[in-house]
């Protein structure tokens, strides 16, 4: 007879490998926990333990004009290019989430093929493109609100598209026939069914889109200018100097906001889905 | 029929009448156009940069000069010929594969975990735990790992308590693996997860039942039948590892080097875009030969 | 209410021909079922009178209406969808509102001619719920409140209880007649059941592979199937083959059986397994108009009220037989048993 019997060895590896799987969790987690944690310390200097807590670097952080702009500006842009991804995204998604015809996927491939090419190598292209644009015709847009947005748009797309695609495919077509056999033609089914039904995942992809323009640091690195940078880059131009508690309120702000729009976001549609 | 109906149908039928037998309520060719604006804003400002950028990197750098018409490879040669350059490839690739088999090693039991979880509100919480630092971004996600592994972070307050003498991690090759690691997780444990998650349970049990342990059953069912989620997330995050770049440069500090960050100086601090550009394509070769070489490795050693 | 009148309406899929040569006059208040194997091209028809189908060939009218090249929002018919498609967003009375709102109905009107819909599907207390909050039977009434609310000028049913149990099939089944019957719709129901074809409808199509088979009320269906398809399609008709001698008919083994009424020359023979008498062992003296075979039991299904039996003849068919329960398991036959098969002359359908 061994000491242990079946059952509690069993139990034993039961416990020991959730115990693993949560040290590999708190991996994921514990870094952003802790610049939550540190955003809170009384002392300047990040150091642990703290000496005490305080909300004064929250203050700090809105009075540093290259974050409160680059958040403002960061807000603009991801809000323009999460609807411009919208108006684009909405009518492809129309088409290839509910018909099937020759070069449907090719389509698909084309409006997906943002997700697969690097940020740096992406940016760096855009920003030459509009250099040389500029040189042409004489149009600023490195460097620019539109230039930014544009370049957003782009990869924002196929995160709208990857949304919507998978709402509408799974929309019963009996339902857009429901309504045409009831008089309504194309466009009012489009108006009165089709979106209605799909809203949801309309809040979503616009959220998301938002969320993936927000955080982006590659592709704009290139096409920020001076005095014009994004959340993003003020952070990571902060961080390359110094690392403090008034950079760790800054990124508790976006973590709350950010955090708080995809959970908003998944109430309509799981945003794991979208992976 | 009501009076209403009958005549907004009557004027209906005249419409409709008039049109071609094809036309009896659709209207094809009109609603095709419909993804032709997104296709265009992809095209014209995504691929037609990246074409710009191809033509580039075989174009003689000038100082001052944009686009020379020159045909040359010699940005090519001058990247195989630097040996600082090679080096800063070898970095990349080195880090890229110790980090995306991390990854792999860390995500198998955490989403396995997750996929074989009783209780549907923690799993979903979990769920979106481990998607929501994904979309934190990467300056935010980086600014954790240096509070971590700062020279006052948090795990040399851990060594100096239990007595042992702080040390210096950040700006360490090794510490850019953790910290890229840490960003990559998420993608492999989605990935992972969402294939899991497909496995009937049924099959294991099946498995228990014919006598295999739990580890025999984990390493001879449920990783062979997680194939596709592990090549799909392996080649995920060996794009991303060998493209990062706020980990690198703020992790690894200014001594070290790789790829991205370099394209990034080539470009902007240095102006030479044929160089640039060169370098950016070099990076898109490896990182596609890298994927194959690696999908087919992990699909040989599935099939022993 | 109108006829509906389809004339040689066809549908090709390239070279897969769907439909075709469907000829099919259809009565004011008339209810038609298409009947017929999967595949056999009965969605198609129906869609094709909705108009999400275009025919690729052929006419069809409502009354005096031509509506072959109308779009679906100008042909006026109120269909019921297999899957009910009711609008998810909407609750159950915007749902049934749909239709009126797109003709432009005054909304003291939409609220009543609603209110009438609902309570003729007995559903007016459901008025504000959503549709997923609805068990399958209700959602399958507001479908139908929201198909006859609009006063189509053909109802169309694509298999509309096949999502339904047994039990609330049935149910749903009397009630879509009843309502059918009371308000004198012209109606097209689709179907692949034979029992709820013949149970509900004034007439039946069978079809197969895209053709019509046969057109007739039930009773004309079942008693006289013109073609060996629709006898064992519907009812499921034993098939024996062979040749007519004048009164008599031939099986390839020289077996002879007496046949009735007339001598039109045949080469097959459908008898229904209910007309089939099964006795043990051989049977005595027949009478002249009585067709008798041996064979050995060689399948017996207890069914409760009837009895089923797979009989194995000496050439080696095999024959259904169905039998009332006798309230006795003990002087049933069993398998292995030698029996023989007797019935009337008349019973023989000619085929
Ligand atoms: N869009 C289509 N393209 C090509 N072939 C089609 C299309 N729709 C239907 N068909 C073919 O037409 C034939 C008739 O289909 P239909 O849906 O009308 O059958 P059905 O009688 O309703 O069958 P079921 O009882 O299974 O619903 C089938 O062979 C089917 O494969
Ligand atoms: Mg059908």
């Amino acid at each position: 007879m061994s000491v242990l019997s079946d059952r509690s060895l069993r139990r034993l590896g039961r416990w020991s490998f959730s115990g693993l799987a949560l040290a590999i969790f708190a991996f994921l987690i514990l870094p952003l926990v802790c610049v939550i944690w540190v955003a809170f310390f009384a002392n300047k200097i990040v150091s642990f333990p703290p000496e005490g807590y305080t909300i004064d670097w929250f203050k700090n952080a809105l009075a540093v004009a290259s974050f409160r702009d680059g958040f403002l500006l960061s807000l603009r842009v991801s809000a323009l290019a999460s609807l411009s991804a919208l108006a684009l995204g909405i009518p492809a998604a129309l088409l290839i989430g509910r018909r099937q015809f020759p070069g449907r996927s090719a389509i698909m491939g084309l409006l997906m093929s943002p997700l697969v090419v690097p940020g740096i190598v992406g940016g760096a292209a855009i920003y030459m493109f509009f250099i040389e644009w500029e040189v042409a015709t004489e149009i600023q847009m490195a460097a620019t609100l539109p230039g930014l947005m544009i370049a957003h748009t782009v990869i924002a797309v196929p995160w709208t598209m990857r949304v919507m695609v998978a709402s509408l495919v799974s929309l019963d077509p009996a339902l857009e026939e429901a309504s045409m056999n009831l008089g309504a033609n194309r466009w009012v089914t489009l108006f009165k069914v089709v979106l209605p039904v799909a809203r949801p995942a309309i809040v979503a992809a616009a959220l998301l889109s938002f969320v993936i323009s927000f955080i982006d640091l590659e592709l704009s690195l290139f096409l920020v200018g001076p005095g014009r940078t994004t959340l993003p880059i003020a952070i990571v131009s902060y961080l390359q100097w110094t690392l403090d508690p008034t950079i760790c309120a800054v990124a508790t702000i976006q973590i709350v906001l950010i955090g708080s729009m995809l959970l908003i976001a998944d109430r309509f549609v799981s945003i794991s889905k979208a992976f | 029929m009501g009076a209403a109906s009958s005549s907004s149908l009557a004027s209906g039928a005249a419409v409709g009448a008039s049109r071609t037998r094809s036309a009896a309520g659709r209207r094809v060719g009109a609603e095709y156009l419909m993804p032709a604006p997104g296709m265009l804003l992809v095209a014209l400002f995504l691929l037609l940069p990246l074409a710009l950028m191809l033509r580039f990197s075989f174009d003689h750098f000038s100082p001052g000069e944009l686009l020379t018409g020159a045909f040359t490879f010699e940005n090519y040669q001058k990247f195989f010929s630097d040996g600082f350059y090679q080096r800063v490839l070898g970095t990349t690739v080195f880090v890229s594969l110790v980090t995306t088999a991390l990854c792999l090693v860390m995500a198998l039991p955490l989403s396995y975990y997750i996929s074989r979880l009783d209780h549907p509100r923690l799993k979903s919480t979990l769920i979106i735990l481990v998607v929501l630092p994904l979309l934190m971004g990467n300056a935010v996600r980086t600014a954790g790992w240096m509070v971590m592994l700062g020279d006052r972070g948090v795990v040399n307050s851990i060594f100096v308590a239990l007595g042992f003498s702080a040390r210096t991690i950040l700006y360490t090759p090794t510490a850019v693996i953790i910290g890229l690691t840490s960003v990559l997780l998420p993608f492999m444990v989605i990935t992972l997860q969402s294939v899991m998650e497909g496995i009937d349970r049924r099959i294991e049990e099946a498995a228990l039942n014919l006598g295999a342990g739990p580890l025999t059953t984990f390493m001879k069912v449920v990783i062979p039948l997680a194939m596709p989620g592990i090549v799909a997330g392996t080649v995920l995050c060996l794009i991303l590892s060998m493209n990062a770049y706020a980990t690198p440069v703020l992790i690894g500090g200014p001594k070290f080097h790789m790829m991205a960050p370099t394209i990034y100086d080539q470009v902007t601090q240095g102006a030479n875009w044929p160089f640039g550009s060169a370098l950016a394509f070099v990076l898109m070769t490896v990182t596609v030969i890298l994927t194959i070489a690696s999908s087919l490795v992990i699909a040989r050693m599935s099939n022993r | 209410m109108s006829t509906v009148v389809l004339q040689n309406i066809e549908k090709r899929y390239g070279e897969h021909i769907a439909v075709s040569d469907f000829n099919l006059s259809i009565g004011q208040g008339e209810l038609v079922a298409l009947l017929g194997p999967s595949g056999c091209g009965k969605t198609t028809t129906l869609r094709m009178v909705a108009g999400f189908v275009d025919a690729t060939a052929g006419s069809i009218t409502f009354g005096d209406r031509d509506v072959t090249l109308l779009a679906p929002y100008h042909r006026n018919t109120g269909m019921v969808f297999q899957s009910y498609a009711l609008f998810p967003h909407l609750n159950v009375a915007e749902n049934v509102a749909f239709g009126l709102r797109r003709r432009g109905v005054s909304r003291a009107d939409i609220e009543k001619r609603v209110a009438v819909a609902l309570d003729r599907v007995r559903l007016g207390a459901l008025k504000d719920r959503m549709p997923k909050n609805l068990s399958g039977g209700q959602q399958q009434r507001v479908a139908l409140a929201r198909a006859l609310v609009i006063e189509p000028d053909v109802l169309l049913l694509d298999e509309p209880l096949s999502n339904l149990d047994a039990k609330l099939r049935e149910e749903m089944r009397v009630e879509i007649r009843q309502i059918q019957q009371s308000l004198g719709l012209t109606t097209i129901f689709v179907t692949h059941d034979q029992e709820e074809a013949l149970s509900v409808a004034d007439r039946l199509v069978v079809m197969n592979v895209g053709r019509i088979e046969q057109i007739g009320t039930p009773f004309e269906l079942y008693e006289k199937p013109g073609t060996e398809f629709v006898a064992t399609f519907i009812g499921g008709a034993n098939i024996l083959k062979g040749r007519s001698e004048g009164a008599v008919f031939v099986l390839a083994d020289g077996t002879r059986l007496p046949l009735a009424g007339g001598d039109k020359p045949c080469s097959v023979l459908g008898i229904r397994p209910e007309r089939i008498t099964i006795t043990a062992g051989r049977a005595a003296a027949l009478g002249a108009d009585t067709c008798s075979l041996v064979g050995k039991i060689a399948v017996r299904t207890y069914l409760g009220a009837v009895v089923e039996y797979i009989v194995t003849l000496a050439s080696g068919e095999t024959l259904r037989v169905r039998e009332q329960g006798r309230g006795s398991a003990h002087d049933l036959p069993k398998p292995g048993d030698a029996v023989t098969l007797t019935w009337p002359a008349a019973a023989s359908i000619r085929l």
